[in-house]
């Protein structure tokens, strides 16, 4: 039973039309889509609507069709889109109703949009959708779904999070299709999605170059472990929050310089690693993240730092894609890494000395896999 | 007893358990009412906890009774709903302004644990009329409740000589040493025949020597320490026939079986009282158990032992004190301990623990033998508490078995007196009726309307922080803080002397004016709904969910359509209003409270008319308890689309 029958019986009423004000908001795009990331809870928030843009836009640019993000989200702003999360309830309601279609995750501007009689298209994790869909365009909704046996966990958490097992493919596809737009998404399929993918992160290998000029905002990972140069962590104190990856004890006096800013210390531990190196970088006062890429002794030097919690650095290898063939694969990153003044989408490009964005059977690329999405082009 | 020769008579309002309770406050209660309205020199009213507002039984007291719990649906709702509320109301928190607004009185008095009273001291009536505490302290150091309580009280009432001395200690010098009113006539020495009779009935041998303790089994009841004390007495007079008689009930507290296992205390040595249900008779023997076969009457199962609901009555317990050579009473700290009192009674030494309460029931001149303790410290509270020592229990009770039986009987009478003249209602009361005589009539007019505090106030330059903070009270505060709250000015000069600067302290004055004004200006619910539309409200409520809330706006017409001339109000929290704004079905839309959630306060109750002709509650039976989910596969039949 839908929710709203329930409602329903509750009252003893009947279902007519819901009322909802809209308030003019003015908008120059003459053609646009609405999107919105605004979720019920976490387990209901897709992360991975950036790639859904970079699927479509090409499209999209070719008809003259913008997109525009309404309703509030914590998370970031999606690429390429034009940002109209500030607007109140009523003025974006005023906008879905001059919009082409809503995108998005579930939520009360799907339900307008269907009211609306706009297509609407929204993802969802594994739940009882049949209880909350739109209830007044039963046609022009489609709610996407993720293939599971298990029943909904109707839990507002979920590890992993089953609405991210719908590729984004496969919701690029659906929306083109109903734009009535001619496209070759069937060609993509996602082949592998790395645990760190969803997350924005930026890696600065330390190098001779002029920090100030990148205009690096945000949290950083200053990669100390790639290249262990002191005198280029003591200009990093201008950043905003630094995280240090290091391999080697760094001493106090450096940290100091950088206390204020630094919120952890993730340090590669490895045999050789003595309690007095630990308790060097504890002095420090900030947390720290002890880690292992010694599978072999791990546990007896888990043994020697017992008090400590270690944990294993895994790599990926070619056998985590599940597939023989590279040539016809390709990724996309969200790590950006900032070394030698320039700025690469991974650590394979890093080593290629240029952006790349086609697998290549290399170690460097391998490091790289956890923070990509690799994907399938066949021509 | 002074008789009244006064026409116009004080009004004194006293605040505790009901009078007909059968709890230490109750008994309280009832004997100082009784008391007062036999004198006829007062209007006695009392303000019964326990007790709702209007309970019809209270209209058979000979006194006029009000209880202390509301009766509006509305706070009875919050009140389930908020535990801490529940509580406040049980101690008459959320109608003590009612009370005082309706009987004006002259005097008030708060008969309570000092957490039941708390904060009245605040309230705007306390310092216009005579507010007195009556409190039991049983343990030190005092809390910052009691301080509070004394600092802001004319007249503060304590049972024991120990907290009349730590309050007087501490400054207070408006203490008065007042012990609960005590029915004397219930408790005496029964003559030597009648107490052989007794024993025989319970097959105590007369020279059994029985040392009692009647107590509710709680675990401030020091139960080792006495057993362990028993133990070694026995060791050291292994020729007396001793026993203990323990008045209470075995299945709370103190685990006394497996005590006496501990210490290889002989079970047949400890007495105890069984008391059957049926035929109300008791029987004094061993414990072996629950739920005995009553051998008066016959009936099967029908033997426990004495609990607090159902036990023997005064004169049985008269009785029972009567089989006992020497009374004690081993604690870590208490209030008064009535059955101290009763034992002195009965004539019978008591040995009781000197700390609290006890430094008064165990001196020579109360008939008392003290107990000797050492100090540990209750976790959380970190009061001071008594552990009894076992050698000193022993000590004293090879005193008084050892004792000339005429020698006891000299301490029993002083013991007897003792209580009467320090614990009786005539002794207790009439020195509460002489200080209430010395009090002045209330001359202040009851006005309770609120006077707006004033945030924008900029204070004038004033050099001196005393006079600066009075200021700041006289003009946005609007108080005279002076008559009104001396100690606050001195924290306030502290703070300045210390930790802030006048900035910050003036912020909190505004804060402060900002906080109680926006508390006291509250809309009054009925100023919500339309004058014209009584008998012809519908109320839809729905707090929250922004998806259920556009989706219910599909429900309004139907509704409206059915009502036309009935006002929809929807009902739901502030930040959803504007998925509301502009329905042409809804009338008004009301901020959400939980109250409305009961259909009772919305619909109304028996005498209670509530504000609506229906409410609409779709929430309960989705979101509170979710019922349509049906696996995602059935649907229902029933054409619900209204066209």
């Amino acid at each position: 039973m839908h929710k709203l029958e329930s409602f329903a019986l509750s009252c003893g009423s009947k279902i007519e039309k819901p009322k909802i004000e809209k308030q003019f908001y003015p908008i120059t795009d003459k053609k646009f889509l609405c999107i919105s990331q605004k979720a019920e809870a976490e387990s209901k928030s897709y992360d991975f609507f950036d790639d859904v843009v970079f699927h479509i836009k090409p499209y999209l640019d070719k008809e003259g069709i913008s997109i525009l993000e309404i309703g509030e989200s914590k998370k970031a702003p999606i690429f390429y889109c034009k940002n109209l999360s500030h607007l109140r309830r009523t003025q974006i309601a005023y906008v879905i109703s001059k919009s082409l279609m809503y995108i998005g995750n579930y939520n009360l501007y799907a339900n307008i949009s269907s009211h609306f009689n706009k297509d609407t298209i929204c993802v969802s994790n594994n739940d009882y959708t049949e209880t909350f869909r739109p209830y007044w365009g039963k046609d022009n909704c489609l709610i996407l779904t993720p293939e599971t046996e298990f029943k909904p966990s109707l839990s507002p958490q979920e590890h992993p999070k089953t609405i991210n097992k719908i590729h984004p493919e496969e919701v690029a596809s659906n929306i083109l299709d109903k734009l009535n737009i001619p496209h070759g998404l069937n060609k993509i399929s996602t082949v592998f999605v790395g645990e760190e993918y969803k997350n924005t992160i930026i890696d600065l290998v330390p190098g001779l170059f002029n920090l100030q000029a990148m205009n690096v905002n945000g949290a950083v990972n200053i990669r100390m472990d790639k290249n262990f140069d002191l005198n280029f962590l003591q200009q990093c104190s201008t950043l905003e929050k630094i995280n240090i990856v290091t391999d080697k004890i760094i001493p106090v006096e450096y940290l100091n310089l950088i206390k204020d800013k630094l919120q952890m210390i993730s340090f590669f531990m490895d045999k050789q690693t003595t309690s007095e190196d630990i308790k060097q970088l504890e002095s420090v006062g900030k947390p720290m993240n002890l880690l292992c890429k010694d599978q072999k002794n791990i546990n007896k030097i888990r043994f020697k730092f017992i008090d400590y919690d270690i944990k294993l650095y895994g790599k990926k290898t070619k056998k985590d894609l599940k597939t023989k063939t590279f040539s016809d694969l390709k990724f996309l990153s969200k790590r950006n890494i900032i070394a030698n003044g320039t700025v690469f989408n991974s650590y394979l490009s890093l080593s290629l000395g240029t952006n790349t964005s086609t697998v290549q059977d290399q170690k460097d690329f391998w490091e790289d896999l956890p923070f990509c999405r690799v994907f399938r082009e066949s021509s | 007893m002074t008789k009244n020769t006064n026409s116009k008579k004080k009004k004194i309002l006293i605040h505790s358990n009901h009078a007909r309770a059968k709890t230490g406050f109750g008994k309280h209660m009832k004997h100082l009412l009784s008391y007062l309205y036999k004198t006829g020199k007062y209007e006695v009213v009392e303000f019964a906890n326990g007790k709702q507002w209007n309970d019809p039984s209270l209209l058979n007291m000979p006194w006029k009774s009000i209880g202390s719990l509301p009766f509006e649906p509305e706070i009875i709702q919050q009140c389930n709903a908020d535990p801490q509320k529940g509580r406040l109301a049980s101690y008459g928190h959320l109608k003590i302004d009612d009370v005082i607004k309706q009987e004006k009185p002259d005097i008030y008095l708060g008969i309570e644990d000092i957490w039941g009273i708390e904060g009245f001291w605040k309230r705007k009536w306390w310092k216009k009329i005579n507010s007195m505490i009556w409190t039991p302290i049983d343990s030190l150091p005092l809390l910052d409740k009691h301080t509070e309580g004394a600092q802001n009280t004319e007249n503060i009432i304590v049972q024991a000589s120990f907290a009349e001395k730590e309050l007087k200690k501490n400054g207070f010098k408006n203490t008065h040493l007042f012990p609960v009113p005590l029915d004397t006539s219930n408790f005496y020495k029964l003559d030597d025949k009648t107490k052989s009779t007794l024993r025989a009935k319970n097959n105590i041998n007369p020279n059994d020597f029985i040392i009692g303790f009647v107590f509710r089994n709680q675990l401030r009841k020091s139960v080792p320490n006495l057993l362990e004390g028993f133990k070694v007495f026995k060791e050291k007079n292994p020729n007396v026939s001793a026993k203990l008689l323990f008045h209470t009930h075995w299945n709370e507290g103190w685990d006394i079986p497996r005590l006496l296992r501990e210490k290889n205390i002989d079970p047949s040595l400890v007495l105890t009282t069984y008391y059957c249900d049926k035929c109300k008779q008791y029987e004094i023997k061993p414990f072996s158990g629950q739920d005995l076969d009553c051998r008066f009457c016959g009936s099967k199962k029908s033997q426990q032992t004495a609990q607090i609901t159902r036990g023997v009555s005064e004169e049985q317990l008269n009785e029972i004190y009567n089989l006992m050579d020497v009374y004690t009473h081993a604690f870590t700290s208490g209030g008064q301990e009535i059955p101290i009192q009763e034992a002195k009674l009965v004539e019978l030494i008591t040995l009781v623990t000197n700390y609290s309460c006890g430094e008064d029931y165990s001196s020579e001149e109360s008939g008392g033998l003290p107990l000797d303790w050492t100090e540990y410290r209750e976790p959380g509270t970190q009061f001071i508490k008594a552990s009894t020592s076992a050698e000193s229990v022993a000590s004293q009770l090879e005193k008084v078995y050892s004792m000339p039986i005429k020698d006891r009987e000299v301490i029993g009478k002083k013991a007897r007196d003792f209580v009467i003249d320090f614990c009786s209602i005539e002794s207790v009361c009439s020195k509460f009726e002489k200080l209430i005589d010395g009090m002045s009539p209330t001359e202040w007019d009851f006005d309770f309307s609120y006077v707006n505090k004033d945030p924008t106030y900029m204070p004038p330059e004033i050099k001196d922080d005393r006079e600066w903070i009075i200021n700041l009270y006289n003009n946005i505060l609007k108080s005279d803080a002076e008559k009104e709250d001396p100690n606050g000015i001195s924290h306030w000069q502290h703070r300045l002397n210390t930790d802030l600067n006048r900035q910050q302290v003036y912020d909190y004055f505004v804060k402060t004016a900002q906080k109680e004004n926006s508390e006291n200006n509250k809309i009054p619910f009925e100023d919500l709904l339309s004058k014209d539309d009584e008998g012809k409200r519908i109320l839809f409520v729905l707090p929250e969910g922004e998806i259920d809330i556009f989706n219910s706006t599909s429900l309004l017409k139907y509704i409206k359509d059915n009502y036309p001339d009935h006002n929809i109000y929807y009902a739901t929290k502030r930040e959803y209003s504007d998925l509301i704004l502009g329905n042409p079905y809804v009338f008004r839309v009301l901020p959400y409270d939980p109250a409305m959630d009961n259909f009772a306060w919305a619909e109304g109750q028996g005498a209670y008319k509530g504000f609506f002709e229906f409410a609409l509650m779709p929430n309960t039976n989705t979101n509170k308890t979710i019922n349509y989910i049906h696996g995602n596969k059935h649907k229902i039949e029933y054409d619900l689309s209204y066209a």
